[in-house]
């Protein structure tokens, strides 16, 4: 295969690991990677966002991506990590058990995940699957694993203005 | 090059701002006053001015329009025409042609016309021309600055260390702080010599000020490397003379300012590279309070000391730069003379509109904010609450209305009210209305105030209908008004009565990004409260606790009794120790919403000056909590909402 050709078919994909399995996000949404540290817990917050942390004087939330994603809490270790990732709506942090590598994935590669294995409500969350060495990498479209605002579980606040 | 001439042309669009500003507040003093020629002087050389600019820009239209404008006022200039309604009505259209002109050419149009505008004022300006006219040149005034100030006149002598390094920049910070204190009259050698350090070691500096000759001296002696002052009185007072520059449109708005430096020194900034400022000092305010920790716990005096300079340095700094922000509200104010004329003359109406507290500063991010909930309530004023002259006079009252917008300074709040003395609101007819619509239960009058009842007309809703019955016509956009208020951290006050006209107050905070805070403590959690809704705190031998209707309360001093809220049940979770006694509890007396209630949390941290950061948009509807701040200690804590945090108790 031509190099330049391979390069430019090119991904690339920061790999972290959620339990046992492996996940890819593309690298352009990461800004930084620190180690995990316990957040804020803001009172009545959407679930899944375990509060706000301080990265440098920002104050960001920290979402816990195992609850997002798989449907259970990640638990701290010394190896879990914070993937700190632009959202669209400014930057979050995202709490992941561990952070492996950034790999570069051919275009080719990246097959369609198979949908009746995956969680209905966040199918779409996941662009593709690709092997990476012999283990199987699922790949994040950024823009839909991400929350958005609208995402309310707790029924705090949505209803009408009770103020006086 | 293209660079080159963007950077000219911002220049250009924010002065000619200015000048179009001065233009209109010219002509609106020359209605009021015919006979008053500085106006017109101010009008001639606005026109002037911006004609020049215009040139040296290549906006040939804006050029020719303002040329016509500075030909008709120079015939009021010589008096050979009278500047009645019609002129001041003509030439205000013209303004805002000029406005509009500028607009299209600086982006490159070719749409707006002004050759009607052209016409009609060389019209205007032919009709009466038989003297030749005179070149129009520009005429130096001098005015006197010590007209507006009062206070003791000091000579401050000034003598800088020998070995001063740096002596232009400290006597400049000498200066400056002088002219906190007072008006700088003159210096001596000037100002421009002593920026470029043309003096030997020592320098003097007349002031005009109410402080005493000691704390001049103090405040001198405070600057680095100032080796001797000396104050004396000047018992003879000369009238210093300023030049009044024609490059100064605002001139006489900030009198407190050294005229010399300011000419020099002024510069403009945009408001995003302030925004960094002053988040960049936020984290320095941040990094010291961590420094502070640090030092206690290691307990080494030579750190004290160093930490104790950096702390004055910081405190400092922060002042200057927030000081930086704030912009007198005379800044939106001044655009709504032009607009009360306007609105009262389609209505038929006659009002005098009269402004206090130009000069209150307000943080420029709180300021943008608030010019649309004024001109919300002044329109309300206009509309529904003066009446027409003949209404006025058949009800006793002059037949010109007054309109008034005042700004004053309430602790760390800022006071906005807008008054008039119309027709006003009758209390009960809104009760019988809010009755009416099933806001309230008709038999639970007494435990409204009349402040309460007059708050429905800030219900999203009512004031609309209010206006179709034309039971008073209150109300139009209330709602948005209130919204709008607290969404800036601030509250409304209406009071009223029938025939004698309304008042609104905006309570608006004065900066949004750093606020005085007391730091309580919940289980290992920290929370926020902004101290300007902390009332006080409860000393436990001075209250009772009891319940009403099965509800805790607190008995206070003088016996009224405040509901009593758990900050650990707010917050979703059991009391630390497991405990159900709020009596172990401190309490906190809160003020918010025009409620007094008692909040009790497990401890009292203390009072410290925080930095707001806002929360991210994914916690947006989430009530309880107006931001964070990030503590010492690099921890983050929620700021209280005292506004929304008392409806999280279910």
């Amino acid at each position: 295969m031509d190099d330049s050709l391979a390069l430019a078919d090119q991904r690339q994909y920061v790999i972290f690991g959620l339990c046992d399995e492996e996940y890819g996000l593309p690298i352009g949404r990461v800004q930084s990677i620190i180690r995990y540290e316990a957040a804020t817990p803001v009172p009545h917050a959407p679930e899944g966002v375990e509060g706000v942390f301080n990265l440098r004087g920002q104050v960001l939330p920290l979402i816990d991506l195992g609850w997002r994603l798989r449907g259970e809490a990640i638990t701290p270790t010394p190896a879990s990590r914070i993937i700190v990732a632009d959202s669209g709506l400014g930057a979050v942090g995202l709490a992941v058990d561990r952070v492996h590598e950034v790999a570069s994935l051919a275009v080719s590669e990246i097959r369609p995940a198979p949908q009746a294995a995956l969680a209905s409500e966040m199918a779409d969350a996941f662009e593709g699957v690709a092997n990476y060495g012999d283990r199987l990498i699922i790949l994040l479209d950024a823009d839909k694993a991400l929350p958005k605002p609208a995402f309310t579980s707790t029924g705090v606040s949505q209803e009408a203005d009770p103020d006086v | 090059m293209g660079d080159d001439m963007s950077a000219y042309k911002d220049v250009f669009l924010s002065e000619s701002a200015d000048y179009i500003q001065a233009i209109t507040e010219g002509l609106l003093a020359l209605e009021s006053d015919p006979n008053d020629l500085e106006p017109v002087e101010t009008v001639f050389r606005g026109a002037h001015s911006l004609k020049g600019m215009a040139a040296a820009m290549g906006y040939v239209r804006t050029q020719e329009l303002t040329h016509k404008m500075e030909s008709l006022m120079d015939t009021v200039r010589s008096r050979r025409q009278v500047a009645d309604h019609t002129l001041i009505d003509l030439m205000l259209r013209a303004i805002d042609v000029v406005r509009d002109v500028i607009a299209d050419e600086s982006s490159g149009g070719v749409e707006v016309d002004i050759t009607e505008m052209v016409a009609a004022l060389v019209a205007r300006t032919e009709g009466v021309a038989d003297a030749p006219v005179p070149a129009p040149t520009l005429i130096e005034r001098t005015t006197t600055s010590s007209e507006s100030e009062d206070g003791a006149l000091l000579r401050v002598r000034i003598t800088l260390e020998a070995g001063c390094v740096l002596k232009g920049v400290r006597a400049y910070m000498a200066i400056k702080r002088l002219s906190h204190m007072g008006t700088v009259v003159e210096t001596v050698p000037g100002a421009r010599e002593i920026e470029d350090e043309q003096f030997e070691h020592s320098f003097d500096v007349v002031l005009r000020t109410k402080s005493t000759a000691e704390a001049v001296h103090e405040a001198s002696m405070a600057v680095t490397e100032v080796e001797s002052v000396t104050v004396e009185a000047l018992e003879s007072v000369p009238v210093p003379v300023v030049a009044d520059s024609a490059a100064q449109p605002l001139a006489g708005r900030r009198s407190r300012s050294v005229p010399k430096l300011t000419e020099t020194q002024t510069v403009r900034i945009s408001i995003g590279h302030l925004d960094e400022i002053v988040n960049l000092v936020g984290e320095l305010v941040i990094v010291r309070s961590r420094l502070d920790r640090i030092a206690v716990e290691a307990d080494r005096p030579d750190l004290y000391d160093a930490l104790g300079i950096l702390e004055r340095v910081s405190v400092d700094l922060q002042q200057e730069v927030m000081q930086t922000r704030m912009v007198p509200v005379g800044n939106i104010f001044n655009r709504f003379p032009r607009m009360v004329r306007d609105l009262a003359r389609d209505l038929g109406k006659d009002i005098t509109l009269e402004m206090g507290g130009l000069d209150i500063e307000l943080d420029r991010t709180v300021l943008d904010e608030i010019g649309d909930p004024i001109v919300h309530l002044l329109r309300n004023s206009i509309d529904h609450g003066i009446e027409l002259p003949e209404e006025r006079v058949a009800a006793g009252k002059p037949a010109r209305g007054t309109l008034r917008l005042h700004a004053e300074r309430e602790r760390d709040q800022i006071r906005i009210t807008v008054a008039d003395d119309g027709r006003g609101m009758d209390v009960e007819r809104i009760w019988a209305k809010a009755v009416e619509r099933g806001l309230v239960d008709k038999s639970a009058r007494e435990s409204y105030s009349d402040h309460d009842v007059f708050m429905f007309v800030c219900q999203p809703g009512f004031s609309t209908m209010e206006k179709a019955t034309r039971v008073s016509g209150r109300g139009v956009g209330m709602d948005v008004v209130k919204g709008k208020i607290e969404y800036l951290g601030g509250t409304i006050e209406v009071s009223s009565s029938p025939g004698n006209g309304m008042s609104v107050s905006l309570m608006l905070p004065l900066t949004l990004a750093i606020i005085q805070a007391l730091l309580v403590g919940n289980g290992d959690r920290v929370f926020a409260l902004p101290l300007s809704a902390v009332d006080e705190v409860l000393p436990h031998d001075e209250v009772r606790f009891s319940t009403i209707d099965n509800r805790p309360v607190v008995v206070l001093r003088d016996g009224t009794a405040v509901t009593l809220h758990r900050l650990c049940l707010l917050c979703g979770e059991m009391p630390a120790d497991g405990s159900d006694d709020p009596q172990a509890e401190q309490l906190v007396l809160m003020r918010a919403a025009n409620e007094v209630r008692a909040l009790a949390v497990d401890r009292l941290i203390g009072r410290r000056e925080i930095v707001i950061k806002p929360l991210s948009p994914l916690f947006r509807g989430l009530r309880g909590f107006s931001g964070a701040t990030v503590l010492g200690d690099g921890r983050v804590a929620l700021i209280l909402d005292p506004r929304t945090l008392f409806t999280l108790e279910g």
